[in-house]
């Protein structure tokens, strides 16, 4: 989207979308502001956010919002905010990445280099890189568990393939995924759906599930007291947890990853 | 031009409402009320667009605006960024609609008859949202939606064409493309992913965020293009009220002119949306606000693109403050502003006119309205 001229320690920074809260809060800087995704306020697990003023959701930023901040730097997704580029740009530098999810990692270091914490970014994800793998390999042969990803949305139902990003973390691990979630052969390999008809096929030896939003919550709650969830294996062995959508789904960062590993951790260590 | 006193041999031809302006051997005929209406909605035009350029997140004097405006004060990214373009992009995309819906309203002699009724609208957004959701470049957004309204623009008067572009034939094709466009664009937006089917209903909504002078530029220039044209249909409208048979008999060619007034209805439309999203019902409460203000048989053209561009901006300025950090989209507030205000007029102003004019046929009230519907 061009080039643009950033402070070299900004001190007001304003985060456009989930990924760079987390990326910004996982390298000690506090954003002035944030926007929130359309169906939900902003993320809990990231501690106390009560200092950060909401500007507008993702796909709606409220531009007023963001220029009485007074912002010396403003992050975004291109995929999410590219109409907007030349208002944000004029209010203050302005750096957008491609995409979300799949460079999960890439946008974080380049929104590290943005903050002016290149170096440390780079530690961070070195450091998470190795306990994935650490936690990998003290599984032994549970690294032969098939671990699931299903999502609870307001009309549909997904599980979530190895582009996504709990399930880049599932990679880095070792983990294995059921035939179905590894959307062999697909262009799009972040997700899939799957009908409500035929929830028992999600497979899975361990499944992790999670729904965003209130509407999303209701699904869950129909879909996973019914007879047809009941029916699956791993859950009458009592191998189906319930996670924090936002750290495994819309978290997309260093510290939503770290604390994946928790719940894997949590849940799998032998 | 200067109104001089009428000769004593063209007093019988004097029209009931209307002054006749002479200037050598011109002379237009000018309906009075019409003309005060315009003043007026000019007026509240430019009331609502000092709102908008005055009112958000941080109040700007009215002294400070124009500073702005004209010279350099701490508020110019603010105004000249941030307010102004969406602004002016509001006026020219609103009064562009507001034309739009007249043009097309007084060839379908019909109120329901709008670029949103009748296909141009739904033949937009079934391209953009194509253009969304298979990840096309965002610059081709607006090509993809333009081309897209004309292309169901053209089918409709291919379709309605046939069999002299009657005004029932015309609504009916009409309602049936656009409903097959739009059914196109659900099964998109079903099979699309989340997010992508989240930015095209933004679009399908129709909003000004992150939109300004370029879409302002392109709208600008259209207008100007079809200055000429617009000044032809004023006059050519005034036969589209009569009854086939009698325009065929006083010799106008009732089917070219009547095409001639669609495709410039239908172009224009597609262009104002092609540029904001499909913003509903501008098109068609703007020249129904119009005719009912200016009491004339038909939407006039000025004030019904003033009413078009008053809607907008103030749908946009609205959508932008009044609802916290949550950015309304414009075309959420044109449906709940103009059909507020179109109840309004129609429980009010109608009904009074009817009871003011005891034994005249009514022109303008829900009698009037009625007998046009059963022309269908």
């Amino acid at each position: 989207m061009g080039t643009t001229e950033i402070p070299a320690e900004p001190q007001r920074v304003v985060v456009l979308d989930t990924d760079k809260i987390d990326t910004a809060l996982s390298l000690g800087v506090t954003p002035v502001g944030a926007a929130r995704a359309s169906e939900t306020e902003l993320p809990t697990y990231l501690g106390d956010l009560s200092g950060v003023a909401v500007v507008g959701t993702t796909a709606e930023p409220d531009l007023e919002a963001i220029e009485a901040l007074e912002p010396d730097l403003i992050l975004g997704s291109k995929f999410r905010q590219e109409a907007f580029y030349d208002e944000l740009n004029a209010i203050a530098p302005t750096v957008f990445t491609e995409q979300v999810g799949v460079t999960w990692k890439e946008n974080f270091l380049l929104d590290g280099d943005a903050l002016g914490k290149g170096e440390e970014a780079k530690q961070l994800l070195a450091d998470y890189e190795t306990r994935a793998a650490e936690f990998g390999t003290s599984l032994g042969d549970a690294l032969a568990t098939e671990v699931s990803l299903v999502r609870f949305m307001p009309d549909q139902i997904r599980f979530y393939g190895p582009d996504s990003f709990s399930g880049i973390v599932l990679g880095d691990t070792g983990l294995a995924r059921p035939e179905l979630q590894q959307l062999n052969g697909a262009e799009d390999r972040r997700f899939g759906e799957v009908s409500a008809e035929e929830l028992d096929t999600v497979g899975g030896d361990v499944i992790f599930y999670c729904a965003y939003g209130t509407d999303g919550e209701a699904m869950l709650a129909d879909y996973t007291g019914g007879e047809l969830w009941q029916s699956i294996p791993a859950v009458q062995d009592g191998k189906a947890h319930q996670v924090d959508d936002e750290v495994w789904m819309t978290g997309i960062g260093v510290t939503a990853a770290g604390m994946i590993l928790d719940d894997l951790e949590q849940y799998l260590a032998v | 031009m200067t109104r001089t006193e009428t000769p004593p041999e063209h007093r019988a031809l004097r029209l009931p409402g209307r002054t006749v302006l002479r200037s050598g051997a011109l002379s237009v005929t000018m309906h009075r009320r019409s003309a005060a209406v315009c003043v007026l909605l000019l007026v509240a035009l430019l009331g609502a667009v000092t709102a908008a350029l005055c009112l958000g997140d941080t109040y700007i004097t009215f002294a400070d605006t124009i500073a702005t405006l004209t010279g350099t004060t701490g508020y110019d990214r603010t105004i000249e960024v941030l307010r102004l373009p969406r602004t002016v992009l509001a006026v020219a995309a609103g009064g562009a609609l507001g034309i739009a819906g007249a043009l097309i309203q007084s060839v379908a002699r019909n109120p329901l008859a709008s670029p949103d009724i009748i296909g141009v609208t739904a033949g937009a957004g079934l391209a953009a949202t194509f253009a969304l959701t298979a990840g096309l470049s965002y610059a081709l957004l607006a090509p993809a939606a333009l081309t897209g309204g004309l292309a169901a623009a053209a089918i409709v008067l291919m379709v309605a064409a046939r069999g002299s572009l009657s005004a029932p034939r015309f609504v009916l094709a009409g309602v049936a493309v656009a409903v097959l466009l739009k059914s196109g664009t659900q099964i998109l937006l079903l099979a699309a992913d989340a997010i992508d089917a989240q930015r095209a209903q933004i679009w399908l909504i129709g909003t000004l965020a992150g939109r300004g002078w370029t879409e302002a530029g392109f709208l600008g220039v259209f207008l100007l293009l079809a200055l000429p044209f617009l000044v032809w249909a004023q006059r050519a409208l005034d036969t589209t009220d009569l009854d086939d048979p009698t325009a065929t008999g006083i010799g106008v060619r009732v089917t070219g002119r009547r095409l001639g007034l669609a495709v410039l209805g239908v172009v224009l439309a597609s262009a104002a949306v092609s540029q904001v999203g499909a913003v509903e019902f501008v098109a068609l409460a703007a020249p129904q606000i119009a005719r009912r203000l200016a009491r004339t048989s038909r939407p006039p053209l000025l004030a019904s693109a003033l009413t078009g561009a008053i809607l907008l901006v103030l749908a946009d300025w609205l959508g932008r403050t009044a609802f916290g950090d949550y950015q309304m989209p414009a075309g959420v507030l044109t449906a709940a502003l103009g059909g507020a205000y179109l109840i309004y007029l129609l429980l009010t102003k109608g009904t009074r006119n009817e009871k003011s004019t005891p034994g005249r046929r009514p022109r303008l009230g829900l009698r009037g309205r009625a007998g046009r519907l059963r022309d269908l």
